[in-house]
């Protein structure tokens, strides 16, 4: 991270906890850079997060109020801390296995209820913390611990999941493309009510290992090749559509 | 809770009903009523997990000091508006009690030494109002008249402070009925 | 305040979730989140109507884990927050229960208990949730909670509640029952009390005290303290510290000071009779209202019988059952669960202590506890 953004950075830190490799080092870099570009003072900002890698991206890093939950309920948990104070810029950050499995039920229902959030989901397909195992945003085949013979089920297509439920705002871009992440986020955060922003945050050391993909620079490519413009996707099958990420912003 | 232990006067009353019959509310009034005429009071209610239909039971204890224990364990005076909880309670009465029951419908059983008086509270409400709502108040009004447990006077005072009009005039025309029909009551021959 | 009535001594007819809720907002609780569920709903719709007209916060959240969890970030905002349940509920909140314990979030839950296990007897009474309010959570904790045994304790143990749990930082629970909940009894809305408030500016680390109390400065979101706020071990700062086996082990320790060393300020307990008492009932809740009966007849047939009646669950009261046990050849515990606090005297009292269960969804009555003495007495 550059020197610029070191000012919203918790002092007496050495470093993240994060693998070599993680994506969510880079997605707490573009995290930062949107909150920068609008200029929300520090004592301003609170940052909720859950159980898992990506709920260590703003707690303890980030220099502001940081809620380090329990698993799943990081949204639930940040409803009420928005409500009870408003003039807090509230954001939610948390990995997929967190907000999108056991939170899920949190996550459709603070879009429902348009409360003004920004939920930032990690979603590195799996499970990072607890070993690999498989999310419920795996994609189909994908090996993992529990599914060493290849994952079964379908992923939940995230975005339009939330859009159904009534946010405002989603979008979906890879942290191989900061540039869109951090204007991604800086929309969500700027828009009023529930927004939300996931991030592909790919995870060397639990998914890349057991899919022939162990080294950070072909992971990365993968993930990039896989990128699909959320126009170019329309004309594909659903099936189709489940094996990329459909990249781009989603509205209601 | 306090530790007095003057031997004071108590009386338990227990109405039984159809949910939706307004039982509860008849107990609440009535508790109401009594803390009205400067009584302690201890009101509460049995009923299932349906908001309508099957047994509702409302209890009051009334007191001159404080009560122990809230709940009616041989009321003094049972009412009853349906066959269901006339078979559960009236033969639990004890002798020397008194049992007021709507007979449009209860009908009567043997009670050894239970005072049974039938009220037409349903008929009366009927015939006046053109339904059975309001029978609940035209019992409490025939309650008043007859045991004095409550005060006729307090019983109207909790009434008027409702803020619906039209409750107000039903209701107190309720007591009224209820004051006539105790008059007329008649003890059960069966 | 806006719309705050004035408090007053005048004793009107209430039913006993509605005096919490009451007591609630004279403690100045301003947010409530909760999950409708017989028998404590009246609390939360009573709350909705009271907040919305306080200048308070009120939601309705999708399940009770969300309720307790919007409760905890409320009250980090720096809002006494409270939520009411009932046993499946209370179930659910155990995880965030501990969350709201190991960070040091004052809060208040009222649980009117029924019939249980399962979804049991919804609209019917039980005490069968007194040790999950003691041990509902993983790991070892020291909740406060609180008993009450009338319309007037609801109202008067939720304020009370509320000032335990900001002065401690310890969630704190009002556990009441279905017939308490739904009673109705005369209660004065009185002001006859002292408020507390968290000590929110204070000197110190948030998570770490050198105070002989043990209880640091609680600084709110929005502050610009920078607060860590975090469910795993943390150091005085709120730093993570899942390693370190000294920080852990001093977190605990002093979580479990707060309240262990203060049980002179928390725990209460009333006396009937036992001056000259030969046999005792120990009783809380609706059971003490049973025994206090009881013990009345019993006095009058020549017995010499009193009551214990404890308003604290948690921590419970050692001391009084101790010296109860040295004053009386027997205890007799009533309570509507198979023996669970009967249990807990057997291990503080050297009497012999006889235990009186009922589950049936219905309170005991004082006749059972009569004939009950007479026969240990025999
Ligand atoms: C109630 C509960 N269940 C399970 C866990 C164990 N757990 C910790 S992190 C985690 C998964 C985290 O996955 P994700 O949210 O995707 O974050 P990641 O580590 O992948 O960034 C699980 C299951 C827990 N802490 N709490
Ligand atoms: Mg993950």
């Amino acid at each position: 991270m550059t020197r610029a953004m070191e000012k919203y950075l918790r002092g007496g830190l050495g470093g993240t906890a994060f693998c070599p490799g993680c994506g969510h080092g880079i997605l707490l870099g573009a995290l930062l850079r949107a909150v920068d570009r609008i200029g929300i003072h520090q004592d301003d900002l609170l940052f909720v997060s859950g159980i898992g890698c990506a709920a260590w991206i703003p707690s303890p890093n980030i220099g502001a109020d940081t809620l380090h939950t329990l698993h799943g309920r990081a949204v639930a948990f940040a409803t009420g801390a928005k409500i009870a104070s408003p003039k807090m810029t509230t954001i939610v950050v948390s990995g997929d296995g967190d907000i999108s499995s056991i939170g899920g039920n949190h996550l459709i229902h603070a879009a429902r209820r348009d409360t003004d959030l920004t939920v930032i989901c990690a979603n590195n397909q799996i499970y990072g913390m607890t070993g690999g195992q498989t999310a419920c945003t795996t994609p189909v085949g994908a090996r993992t611990a529990t599914d060493p013979a290849g994952n079964p089920h379908r992923p939940f297509d995230l975005c339009q999941l939330v859009i159904g439920a009534g946010a405002r705002y989603a979008a979906r871009y890879p942290i191989t493309r900061p540039p869109m992440l951090v204007d991604a986020i800086e929309k969500a955060i700027r828009t009023p009510g529930f927004t939300f922003v996931e991030a592909i945050s790919p995870c060397p050391t639990q998914f890349g290992r057991r899919n022939d993909t162990p080294d950070v620079g072909d992971l990365y490519e993968k993930v990039e090749a896989l990128c699909i413009d959320r126009e170019n996707a329309e004309s594909m099958t659903f099936d189709e559509r489940l094996k990329h990420f459909v990249i781009g912003e989603f509205r209601p | 809770m306090s530790e007095q232990m003057t031997k004071s006067w108590r009386r338990q009353v227990r109405i039984g009903g159809e949910a939706g019959q307004g039982v509860i509310l008849a107990g609440v009034m009535l508790a109401e009523v009594a803390a009205e005429d400067g009584r302690e009071v201890a009101q509460s209610a049995r009923y299932g997990a349906a908001v309508r239909g099957g047994d509702a039971t409302a209890d009051v204890v009334m007191a001159d000091g404080p009560i122990d224990y809230p709940h009616v364990e041989e009321p003094d005076i049972l009412i009853t508006l349906s066959q269901p909880t006339y078979d559960q309670y009236a033969p639990k009465q004890k002798a020397g009690t008194v049992l007021l029951y709507d007979p449009f419908f209860v009908v009567p059983k043997k009670c050894e030494g239970v005072r049974q008086l039938a009220i037409p509270a349903t008929d009366a409400a009927i015939r006046e109002f053109g339904k059975g709502t309001g029978a609940n108040i035209v019992i409490l009004g025939a309650l008043a008249a007859l045991t004095g447990v409550v005060t006729t006077k307090s019983l109207q005072k909790v009434i008027g402070k409702n803020p619906k009009r039209r409750f107000r005039e039903n209701n107190l025309g309720a007591i009224d009925i209820g004051a006539h029909l105790a008059g007329q009551a008649k003890e059960a021959t069966s | 305040m806006p719309g705050l009535n004035e408090p007053s001594s005048r004793r009107v007819l209430m039913q006993g979730n509605i005096a919490a809720a009451e007591g609630a907002i004279r403690a100045g609780c301003r947010f409530f989140a909760g999950y409708p569920i017989t028998p404590s709903s009246e609390i939360m719709v009573q709350m909705a109507k009271l907040l919305g007209s306080n200048d308070g916060r009120f939601i309705q959240m999708e399940d009770e884990i969300a309720s307790i969890c919007a409760v905890i970030g409320a009250s980090g905002s720096g809002v006494k927050a409270m939520t009411a349940t009932s046993g499946p509920g209370f179930s659910l909140m155990q995880e965030a229960l501990g969350y709201g314990y190991f960070t040091e979030t004052p809060m208040v839950l009222v649980n009117v208990q029924r019939a249980g296990p399962g979804t049991g007897q919804a609209t019917h009474v039980g005490q069968g949730d007194v040790m999950q309010a003691r041990y509902g959570t993983h790991g070892d904790v020291f909740p406060i909670a609180l008993c009450p045994a009338s319309v007037q304790e609801m109202y008067d143990l939720t304020i009370r509640a509320f000032n335990l749990s900001e002065r401690f930082r310890v969630p704190t629970f009002v556990m009441a029952d279905e017939a308490v909940g739904h009673l109705r009894e005369p209660c004065a809305l009185h002001g006859g009390f002292e408020i507390e408030h968290r000590n929110r500016h204070g000197e110190g680390a948030p998570f770490g005290s050198d105070a002989p109390d043990g209880v640091p400065p609680m600084p709110a979101f929005g502050d610009g303290k920078k607060l860590m706020v975090t469910g795993s071990t943390h150091n005085p700062e709120g730093f993570r510290k899942v390693d370190d086996p000294e920080i852990h082990d001093a977190l605990v320790t002093r979580l479990m000071r707060k309240t262990e060393d203060h049980r002179g300020e928390i725990v209460e307990v009333e006396e009937f009779f036992l001056d000259d008492a030969e046999v005792a009932f120990f009783a809380y809740g609706i059971s003490a209202r049973t025994a206090l009966a009881a013990a009345r007849r019993l006095r009058k047939m020549g017995v010499r019988a009193g009551l214990l009646r404890t308003k604290t669950l948690w921590p419970f009261p050692e001391e009084a059952v101790a010296q109860l046990g040295r004053r009386v050849r027997a205890i007799v515990v009533p309570e509507l669960n198979k023996g669970m606090f009967a249990g807990v005297c057997r291990a503080h009292a050297a009497a012999e202590v006889h235990s009186v269960t009922q589950t049936n969804g219905k309170t005991i009555e004082p006749g059972r506890l009569v004939t009950f003495v007479q026969e240990v007495l025999k």
